[in-house]
């Protein structure tokens, strides 16, 4: 069947409208242009540009969204970028009966157009027709669900995101630092227990790019990072803030939602830095209660880098209870810790700490085949290779060998030798290096 | 007890078993206490005869429990392992570390095996808690551990007293893979025949006062007390200590899922388990303020869909009491953010095959837990217009193709064979 749907109001401050009724459900519709329709969002509507490779509205739009006012909209989730004499975009130009040149619209999942234009925005006329169609600014959202549930962490912890997320672009946009590239996944990725390793988030793309930064001056800092970092050391104050997570004993992969907070920004932001240091004063009274939970173990690490907290103090406060006390600290941290003393030349401790995880490795690798694909190039990295260095600094050539050999009878990662030359090779151990490359 | 006194003087025993599969080698390091290995054969009762002997006095505070058996069913490798090393039926008591600590192939006195324990060198999990808690009375993570403990001694003891049956197996259980509705609970009796006060305070008496020391100090969100396990649920409904705290807590457990993230597991799990020791129905408020629909901005429900968990014991709340409209909001608040308006499942596509055997595998216990008792509460309560839709979208679902059947045979055991036909038009 097909549907005529009435014409919405256009955007008071949007150039004449051509079309306001964008017909649906044709049988005899392209598909893809029936399945771009049918996926667009009913709730509210999308923006949507046909865009041609001389006017570059891509772009330009992409643009718009970084800056204020309408960085309040970013991330932008209702945003399509259509090539204008191409595939869908060409079709429904074809269906509409427009020329192939650039245009926007709003248009919901009923096929109403909300607004539309063949002239470029400005920023303002933008938000007017976003504000006109009924979308409102994700933050704007949150203060309402806040003000009905002021106690509620979750509706908090959106908030904290949502601030994060326009502190970043903020300062992107004030350093003219490049826009990322997307980002899969969430920003974090906490394992419990054995064998994974807490400091192993996904690698959030570096803004600065290698280069050395310096801090934001005070007055940016407290314009663009105040709101985040007052909002989150507000949320740690809270009795309750630290309550246990989903996935404790369920769905134990899910940590999503528990305070991810880190961002590299933090190198050009006191304030930040200077929240992340009372998020980790609270983190640790928390431990001392908890010692084992994942997630305030996964929080503390993705926090700690920044402001400089080591590890082995903490460790050293913290008592773990009598059914803990064989697997502690958590084989996850016991590397971290064990990077740290490497870093301070501290080998014995450093060799104590991860003992007993090659032990675990090995143990594993050996266990059946399906296991071996544990010995991997990534877990020689992580915990082989240290471990070979530990032995060298201390000049244990044969627990070295002893090391080398034990891997390669389990059947481990066959790139280990050229790895272990290298290594050889840096600490000035030349001779080693020359056995080892034979 | 010849092997055992045998089995006793092997010195050898007592080094690790470095033959004891990796996989079970971990397992054992989660345990809490020592872990019991029992093989059966034909004709041996040496799980059923370890029930009795954990609940005995000498015992309780080690915690054994078969945990470890379980393992056998599917690892052949351990199973391999452990007849080797009894040479046939018996059993194995190994500590965190994989050391075998005593075995034999038949159990002896609780009070000889107690003393072999610490022998051994094995201090009881509980000692050594309470020991560490009254050092550290702070550490909330030690707290629950000793509270669990507590919780699973007075269990074992009100078992045996009043001759509870374990948990049979669930027959539908089948792996709960993809879908969050658990497995039946149990059902706790009717009118629980309550302990005598004497009794009651010897079993229940420490377990009432470390549950509401923990659950009324600061933070105790940051440790959620597990009582749900199966084996030992729900003895504690004979205890009318742990009814009267149960109902004195339930307030503090709601007001924190009220504020903490809505869909916390643990935090659900202890709300169902204190509702069900303290026996009362569901608070009517509490119940409407965690519906998705108790916050809406921008004319959108801003809440996540009610857990599982609680809507399961909402819905044997109007079971037994026949009311249910609280069972049909919660139950439409779940459909309301999981089938948005007019959507409708997805056909199966080529390539779907293996992802659908998942869900058909999963889909007995979404019928059980969601479908049947949707359609239920809306015949209960006469909306039997919505009924339609929500049969129509049930027999649209590419993993549960006995829909109609399913369907069919519901009507009628709700006493409406004319909508029998309707839910299948």
């Amino acid at each position: 069947m097909r549907r005529l749907l009435p014409a919405l109001v256009a955007a008071s401050l949007a150039a004449p409208l051509a079309a306001q009724i964008i017909t649906m459900g044709s049988a005899s519709e392209p598909k893809e242009l029936a399945t771009f329709l049918a996926r667009l969002s009913t709730d509210r509507p999308t923006l949507v540009v046909l865009d041609t490779p001389k006017a570059g509205w891509g772009t330009t739009f992409r643009a718009l969204f970084r800056k204020d006012p309408l960085v309040e909209y970013f991330p932008q989730q209702g945003f399509r970028v259509l090539a204008a004499g191409e595939g869908i975009g060409a079709q429904l130009a074809a269906r509409e009966g427009w020329e192939a040149v650039p245009r926007w619209l709003l248009i919901d999942g009923h096929g109403r157009i909300h607004a539309e234009s063949r002239e470029c925005p400005t920023a303002e006329i933008l938000t007017t027709a976003l504000r006109d169609a009924g979308w409102r600014p994700p933050l704007e959202a949150l203060e309402k669900a806040l003000a009905q549930r002021p106690d509620h962490l979750g509706f908090q912890q959106d908030r904290l995101r949502r601030l994060l997320e326009l502190a970043e672009v903020r300062t992107r946009a004030r350093l003219e630092l490049p826009d990322p590239k997307e980002e899969r996944g969430s920003r974090m990725s906490i394992m419990d227990g054995e064998g994974f390793d807490f400091s192993n988030q996904p690698a959030s793309q570096d803004p600065f790019q290698g280069r050395t930064v310096q801090d934001l001056s005070s007055t940016e800092d407290a314009a663009l990072w105040g709101p985040f970092a007052e909002a989150l050391t507000r949320y740690v104050a809270q009795e309750a803030w630290a309550t246990q997570p989903n996935g404790f004993r369920y769905r134990s992969m899910n940590m999503r939602g528990f305070l991810p907070v880190a961002t590299p920004f933090a190198r050009v932001s006191p304030t930040c830095r200077e929240a992340y240091t009372r998020v980790l004063e609270a983190t640790e009274a928390a431990l001392r209660r908890v010692p084992t939970s994942a997630a305030l173990w996964g929080l503390w690490t993705s926090l700690s880098a920044f402001v400089d907290r080591p590890l082995e103090p903490l460790l050293a406060s913290m008592a773990p209870s009598p059914l803990a006390e064989a697997a502690w600290p958590p084989a996850s941290l016991r590397l971290q810790a064990m990077r740290e003393a490497m870093a301070a030349k501290h080998w014995p401790r450093a060799e104590s700490l991860v003992k007993d995880h090659w032990a675990r490795l090995l143990e594993l690798g050996s266990s059946s085949k399906e296991d071996q694909s544990l010995l991997t190039s990534t877990q020689w990295d992580r915990i082989g290779s240290p471990y070979l260095e530990i032995l060298l600094r201390q000049d244990r050539v044969s627990d070295a060998e002893a090391l080398l050999d034990a891997w390669e009878r389990h059947q481990g990662w066959k790139g280990v030798r050229s790895r272990a030359e290298s290594l050889a090779r840096s600490l000035g151990q030349t001779t080693l290096a020359e056995r080892w490359k034979r | 007890m010849r092997a055992f006194a045998l089995c006793l003087l092997a010195p050898a025993l007592f080094a690790q078993a470095s033959d004891l599969p990796a996989s079970f080698r971990q397992e054992l390091r989660r345990q809490a206490g020592p872990s019991c290995l029992v093989l059966e054969d034909k004709g041996t009762s040496l799980a059923s005869a370890l029930q009795a002997l954990a609940a005995h006095d000498a015992l309780a505070d080690f915690d054994l429990s078969l945990t470890a058996s379980d393992w056998l069913r599917w690892n052949k490798e351990l199973e391999a392992w452990a007849r080797r090393q009894l040479g046939g039926s018996g059993w194995l008591i190994l500590d965190r570390t994989g050391k075998v600590l005593l075995q034999g192939k038949a159990w002896p006195k609780a009070e000889m095996l107690a003393a072999q324990l610490l022998q051994a060198g094995l201090l009881p999990p509980l000692q050594a808690l309470t020991e560490f808690v009254q050092a550290h009375p702070d550490h909330a993570e030690a707290r629950v551990e000793r509270l669990q403990l507590l919780f699973r001694k007075a269990t074992r003891r009100t078992r045996m007293l009043c001759a509870i049956p374990p948990r049979a197996k669930d027959p539908n259980a089948t792996g709960a893979t993809a879908t969050a509705w658990t497995a039946e609970p149990v059902p706790s009796p009717e009118a629980p025949v309550p302990l005598d006060p004497k009794q009651d305070e010897r079993l229940w008496g420490p377990v009432a006062r470390e549950l509401l020391r923990h659950l009324e100090s600061p933070h105790w969100g940051e440790a959620i007390p597990d009582f749900s396990s199966y084996e030992h649920y729900p003895a504690a409904v004979h205890s009318p200590l742990m009814q009267a705290s149960a109902r004195r807590l339930l307030p503090a457990v709601q007001a924190l899922l009220l504020a903490a993230p809505a869909r916390s597991f643990a935090l659900w799990s202890l709300w169902v388990d204190l509702k069900r020791i303290a026996g009362v129905p569901a608070d009517r408020a509490f119940l409407a303020a965690m519906l998705p629909d108790a916050v809406v901005v921008d004319g959108r429900p801003a809440l996540p869909e009610p857990n599982e968990m609680a809507i399961q014991a909402v819905v044997a709340d109007a079971r037994k009491s026949g009311d249910w409209e609280d069972a049909k909001r919660m139950l439409l608040g779940y459909w309301q953010v999981r089938v948005p308006k007019g959507s409708q499942p997805r056909k199966a596509r080529g390539g779907d095959a293996e992802m659908l055997k998942v869900f058909q595998a999963d889909s007995q216990a979404e019928w059980r837990g969601w479908f049947a008792p949707t359609l239920e509460a809306l015949v209960r309560t006469r909306d039997e217009g919505r009924s339609l839709e929500v049969a129509r979208y049930v027999r649209a679902l590419p993993y549960l193709p006995d829909a109609t059947t399913r369907l069919k045979k519901l009507a009628l055991e709700l006493g409406r064979p004319d909508l029998a036909a309707r839910w299948s038009e």
